[in-house]
């Protein structure tokens, strides 16, 4: 599907701040808590929106053999698996410090589901919404969740304490156009991977940039900070 | 003049690449946090892939698209926070080797070692302003007779044992699986990206409180 850019005051439309993440991203996870909390602190809500990565098109594909040690097929160049070991060592460490897991995966999941099912809970609020996601990545990332199942998504649903009756219908008929023109409005608009946020007329991917995301909505004030991985849970409400 | 790499004793070891944007954002800060702590940087010339220019070919392929909005992005980080800090980067996309730069940053870092986070940021700043050719061994040898070190002696290692030199921490780099810029080794761990600096501070500091996220 292809779409007209927007310029991306545009595309974040009337919300302050707009998120896309994607379940099969260690990133997004990682996120999600400095997110909140940044946002508590300025009392700004976020309109989180899926954003399914295709990440043969630019990492290359692999799949691990079962058990998820060894690779059973692989596309990668050298620098490409390089880069994705990487970034697993990175997401381990600051996973570990809150106590969370990311295992990899065994193979480059089709996660356009779930960014539906991630629709489905916006639809019930921005509480349904966080319950889903808090039910949703920690068994993903310890690889006990096939979002390929839509029953698996269900009880992902359930467990959140949000209905599912419809869900089925949504996922395969409306929540599946509205999941794809989303995201191909934002990709012909510049977004390209998760964590992004759209604050302002600004664009920024990775939560590296929470720092200048917050001082956008807090008025600018004071000098503009540098990029950082961050804590925000212990800064005061501006 | 020993040119070991010191990685092994030094407490904060930082790799960088005067062609690499992001290292020259990350330098100030980086000079910054060595003196907040207390500590000398082991500074290190790393060689990394030249960012790559937004692709021209236009169409809806997916990789194609995909690299022109990561390089978009990435042109528009680094001009925002730049300005941020004051600084002017030119021709984000020029080729080419530093290997005169690099050997540079060793014959001051043995030579002239308080001086050297002052000849970073002057080579690096002119690298950035079109106005250093980093391969050129004399043009680098006036920022290295301007601190402190002896410019005559530089032009005279860079054409004999220079690049034996720079060669073995290339490969002691490698060996050790180290290819970013900025990157940095501290604690055991390696990090990449200016974005880390948090973290460092805290491995630095003990892991005094919670850990940044």
């Amino acid at each position: 599907m292809s779409a007209a850019p927007l310029d991306f005051a545009t595309l974040r439309g009337d919300a302050r701040l707009a998120v896309y993440l994607d379940l099969k991203s260690p990133y997004a996870y990682l996120a999600i808590e400095p997110t909140r909390d940044m946002a508590r602190n300025l009392g700004v809500d976020i309109d989180w929106r899926p954003f399914t990565l295709d990440i043969p098109s630019y990492l290359g594909s692999a799949t691990l053999k079962k058990g998820g040690k060894k690779v059973e097929r692989s596309e990668r160049t050298p620098q490409q698996w390089s880069g994705v070991k990487y970034a697993y060592m990175d997401a381990r460490r600051y996973a570990n410090l809150t106590g969370r897991t990311v295992r990899g995966t065994v193979k480059i999941w089709d996660s356009s589901q779930a960014g539906v099912m991630f629709l489905w809970a916006k639809r019930h609020g921005p509480d349904a919404f966080d319950r889903v996601i808090d039910a949703a990545y920690p068994p993903f990332w310890n690889r006990d969740l096939d979002i390929d199942d839509p029953a698996v998504l269900e009880c992902v649903l359930e467990e959140a304490g949000v209905p599912t009756a419809g869900f089925r219908d949504y996922l395969a008929g409306a929540g599946r156009v509205e999941h794809d023109e989303i995201n191909a409005v934002a990709f012909a608009s510049g977004v390209y991977g998760v964590p992004t946020y759209l604050v302002g007329d600004e664009a920024w991917f990775g939560r590296e940039h929470l720092p200048r995301v917050a001082w956008i909505l807090g008025g600018r004030q004071g000098p503009a900070p540098g990029v950082a991985n961050l804590r925000f849970a212990d800064r005061a409400p501006a | 003049m020993s040119h070991d790499d010191r990685i092994d004793e030094a407490t904060l070891t930082v790799l960088m690449d005067a062609r690499q944007p992001f290292a020259y954002l990350a330098l100030g800060p980086t000079i910054e946090l060595g003196r907040r702590q207390g500590l000398e940087v082991n500074w290190l010339p790393a060689s990394v892939s030249p960012l790559r220019p937004p692709p021209e070919i236009e169409g809806n392929d997916r990789s194609v698209a995909h690299r022109r909005n990561r390089s978009r992005m990435i042109a528009r980080e680094i001009a925002v926070y730049a300005e941020a800090q004051g600084l002017t980067l030119r021709e984000y996309y020029r080729e080419g080797g530093w290997s005169a730069l690099a050997q540079g940053i060793l014959f001051v870092r043995e030579q002239a070692p308080v001086a050297l986070e002052a000849f970073l940021q002057a080579t690096f700043a002119a690298y950035w302003a079109v106005e250093l050719d980093p391969e050129d061994v004399g043009a680098v040898a006036k920022f290295v007779g301007g601190h402190g070190a002896d410019a005559a002696a530089f032009v005279e290692w860079a054409s004999n044992d220079g690049p034996a030199v720079a060669d073995r921490i290339a490969d002691s780099l490698r060996t050790r699986g180290l290819s970013g810029a900025p990157a940095y080794l501290v604690a055991g761990e390696y990090f990449q990206g200016r974005q880390h600096q948090p973290m460092i501070e805290w491995l630095l500091e003990g892991q005094e409180g919670p850990g940044p996220i």
